[in-house]
This record gives structure tokens, sequence and C-alpha cells, in this order.
């Protein structure tokens, strides 16, 4: 499965895009949403090779019902003033959907396609790619880069600057190319 | 004696009954069902309880302890009882490769799956890639939230 760290990018991605000027403690909702789904790991490690290996947290986790319930938890333990439990749950749903999107990229065999409508054992995949695909942390750096030239147009001209001086320069000394 | 919030006791109940109904599903609905033809299956379990799947397409994955290239097929032993046997195209895998597998069960019958086809994994690799995640996440949550234990809340730094 993407790693963490991919997960976390694009949790932070969606908190800019939805909410650039919200307070950190909200925007750290949707970045909670976006890895707590992977929670399950070291227990689903710690059963292996115990009598309750057939426990399949795994499927369970990742699925709507799994977003649903993991967002209710959350939203319920962490208390924020000023946003409605309605509120923080819709935030950390939101972290939810994108790490089983990502979730989605991978191929589903075997057992790596994700049962979206657990527990019915549907994979959905968009086979895409193998869940140890190396470059999975830059994808998150893309997504997070692009929502941050999207949300602070200041950056998007501050990287055009130079080019623009660049062709300043040229108009203004043409001898000189 | 501190009653926890009414919130907090539903967030908690929620997610204690969501487990309830994992571990329930878990058993009542042992074997995944088919994926693209392949019944997905742990090996541990294939083991245990061969003969429903004898003859069938399944889906795993297992570690490569040894390899016997004799011949025409290449016979990779992943357990005591059980191996895996690689015909003609199907691949070459290494000994101590991670893989995924789709091939046939014939655990009963002779304590092999004939692999139809299979992927190299790094298990590591997700793991590794993913410790940077954990610290900046643990740092983040640290840095944004407090704990107040009144309210059996993690609450907003400044409040």
């Amino acid at each position: 499965m993407p790693d963490v760290t991919t997960h976390l990018l694009v949790g932070a991605a969606l908190a800019l895009l939805l909410r650039k000027n919200g307070p950190r403690s909200e925007q750290m909702l949707i970045i909670i949403g976006a890895v707590i789904i992977d929670a399950e790991r070291p227990f689903s490690w710690a059963l292996q090779g115990t009598a309750l290996e057939w426990v399949d947290l795994v499927s369970g986790f990742h699925s709507l019902l799994g977003a649903v319930a993991l967002s209710f938890a959350v939203a319920a333990f962490i208390l924020l003033d000023s946003t409605s439990l309605r509120g923080r749950f819709a935030l950390v749903l939101v972290g939810c959907a994108s790490h089983l999107v990502l979730d989605m990229m991978m191929y589903p065999w075997p057992e790596l396609g994700i049962y979206l409508l657990y527990p019915l054992k549907i994979a959905f995949s968009f086979n895409l790619l193998w869940p140890d695909f190396a470059l999975y942390p830059l994808i998150g750096l893309a997504i997070l880069g692009a929502a941050a030239l999207y949300r602070y147009p200041a950056l998007k001209q501050a990287l055009r600057a130079p080019e623009r001086e660049t062709q300043n320069s040229t108009q203004t000394h043409p001898e000189s190319s | 004696m501190l009653l926890p919030r009414k919130e907090l006791l539903a967030g908690f109940s929620a997610f204690v009954v969501f487990l309830v109904l994992v571990v329930s599903f878990s058993y009542m609905f042992p074997h995944s069902t088919e994926q693209a033809g392949y019944t997905v299956i742990s090996i541990n379990r294939l083991e245990e309880d061969p003969l429903p799947l004898e003859g069938a397409n399944i889906s795993s994955s297992a570690t490569v302890i040894q390899i016997d290239d004799s011949g025409l097929d290449i016979v990779a032993e992943i357990g005591e009882d059980t191996v895996l046997v690689f015909r003609g195209s199907a691949g070459h895998p290494e000994v101590g490769d991670r893989i995924l597998l789709r091939g046939v069960s014939w655990v009963a019958t002779n304590g092999s799956i004939t692999v139809h086809q299979f992927n190299v994994i790094d298990p590591n690799s997700s793991l590794v890639r993913s410790v940077p995640g954990i610290a900046a996440f643990v740092l983040l949550f640290l840095v944004t939230y407090t704990v107040d234990a009144g309210r059996i809340a993690f609450v907003r730094r400044s409040e």
C-alpha cells in the first residue's frame, strides 16, 4: 500500500485546498483522516502467526464502513470548541477518502485491491501500481506542490519571477543575446 | 467521579461496534471472494484446510526459501509441506523473494501450487518510506493538540 508519507502529503494538500485559512487544528483533522486508516498495521502484523491471524483488520479498516467508524471515533476524541462534531467528522472523513482513493491505485491481487463496500468482498482498484512502487512519495509531493501553487498564487508568481527577469533583460539588452 | 463526555462515549462505542463487526465478518466469511477468478487465501490457511480449494485458482503470497531448478519446472519451496511449481513462461523467482502469486492449488494432492503469474515485492519498502511520514505526523499532532485530561480529549494547543 502507499506509505504513510504519501498519505500524509496528500492529506496536507487537501488541508491546503479545503482549509487554507482555517485553524491548524482543523487542517490537522484532514491529515489525521489521511493516515488513520493505516492504524491497523501494527495490530495486523502482531496478529500474524497467532491464533487470531484470521481477523482481517486490513479489509475492515480500508473500507467505507471503516472510514466512517474511524472518522467518528477520531472526531469524538478531538475536541475543538469552534467546530461541531459533525464538522470534525466531515474533515476526518475527507482525509479517509483520500487514503482509500490512493490505495485503490494498486493492483488488486492478492488482497491488495480494497473492499470499499466491506463486508462485501468486491475488490476495487485502478490497477495502476504495485504496492511497493518506490516513487509513491513523489506522487504525494507533486500533489502537495500543485495544491500549494493553486492556493498561493504569490508562490506561482515568485517561481515565474526569474523567468520574467530573464525576458526583461533580454528585451533591454538585445545585443547580449 | 469523572464522567466521559457523551460524544466520547458515542465515538468509542462506534469504534468498538465496528471492531466487533470486523471480527464477526472475519469469522463468518474466512475466505475472500474471488478476485478476477482467483480466490484469495493465505498459504497457512490453505495448508490447514486444502480440500475446499483443491484444483481451484488461488491468489496468495509467499516467501521463497529454496529453489530446485530441475529440468522443465522450477520448484520453489515456501514451507515444509508446500512448493510452488513454475512452468515455462511463468518466470524465475530467487531465494528470499517475497512474491504475490496466482495459480492452481494442488496442496491436498501433492503439496504443490502451479503458478500462473507472480510478482516479486519488497515488503519492507513501504515501511521504510513510511518512517518520515510517521515522524512528521507525530510531530504535527503534538504541535497542534494537547491532552485535556478533564474532558478526556485532545484539544488545540492555544485553548
